[in-house]
């Protein structure tokens, strides 16, 4: 089995990817979490933040059972005050 | 003396071209917040002949927003949506308006803006500026809207842009400068974000949709 997972990931290093989420530019590796437990590990106030998903809103209701998966793109907008 | 509808409506289609003018005129543009963003982005609006807007704001004119917002001393107590209609029609005598002074909330953003074509987020409060932004995204698929994030202090004009998070969502702002941070916000850098604004929503009905 590790000799698997080895394999696995030296063919996702040459495809450049690995087991990883795109947020707001950076690769994390977070693939298969959901997006609430993401969150949980940011210091992001879930109140003042709007997720989109490959360019989609995901809607708030939607935190707890949406899945991130290998090569998602995600951007998370966090507000300041202000206007 | 007011002039006729059709000499501000040539004197603008010298300025924008005819076609461009057509579909400024055409346009509803509704503005969620009339504080130093949503005062401007309405003014700059209002000039470039946008045809109709729809005004939205609980609040009244303050002694404390003279310093950024377009209102007058004279405007003091009365609702935003009153003073800012006055004030755009001084400018604008044609324009059309839809007046609400109201709170924005998660259960009449669908109502309030289901006839506008573009929605300018000029919110103050970043709760309130999350909520409508994923409620418009949600509910109003086909809109596009424009919101700003960090435009307060002292900070370079520079650090202010526009970016296209989605298809139909502009974020505008330098993303972080924060009203909380013992500094508030001074008039020429929200008048800026402002202008990103608004002139981004031209560009929207110009079909100039990359940034």
């Amino acid at each position: 089995m590790q000799m698997g997972r080895v394999y696995l990931d030296a063919i996702n290093y040459k495809l450049g990817g690995g087991y990883m989420v795109k947020v707001n530019g950076e690769n994390v590796d977070i693939a298969g979490k959901t997006l609430s437990a993401y969150l949980a590990t940011t210091n992001y106030d879930c109140k003042r933040i709007a997720v989109e998903r490959n360019g989609d809103i995901i809607p708030r209701t939607q935190y707890e059972e949406t899945i991130l998966t290998e090569g998602d793109v995600i951007e998370v907008v966090s507000f300041v005050g202000g206007g | 003396m007011v002039p006729e509808q059709n000499a501000l409506l040539e004197a603008l289609q010298q300025r924008h071209g005819r076609e461009l003018q057509e579909r400024f005129t055409a346009a509803t543009v509704a503005i969620c917040g009339l504080g130093g963003l949503g005062s401007h982005i309405a003014t700059a609006l209002a000039r470039a002949g946008i045809g109709r807007l729809i005004l939205i704001d609980f609040d009244q004119v303050d002694i404390t927003n003279l310093h950024r917002q377009q209102y007058k001393v004279t405007q003091i107590g009365r609702c935003k949506t009153e003073a800012l209609a006055e004030n755009l029609l001084e400018m604008a005598p044609y324009l059309e308006l839809e007046l609400h002074c109201i709170r924005i909330t998660e259960e009449n953003v669908e109502e309030l803006l289901q006839r506008a074509d573009i929605i300018c987020e000029a919110l103050d409060e970043p709760e309130a500026k999350a909520m409508l932004t994923n409620r418009v995204l949600e509910k109003l698929p086909g809109k596009y809207l424009i919101a700003a994030s960090g435009m307060a202090g002292m900070g370079s004009v520079n650090a202010i842009r526009t970016r296209r998070i989605t298809e139909h969502f502009y974020l505008c702002g330098d993303g972080t400068s924060d009203v909380s941070e013992g500094m508030g916000l001074v008039a020429p850098r929200v008048m800026l974000c402002a202008a990103h604004q608004a002139h981004t929503a031209l560009r929207i009905l110009a079909k100039e949709y990359e940034v």
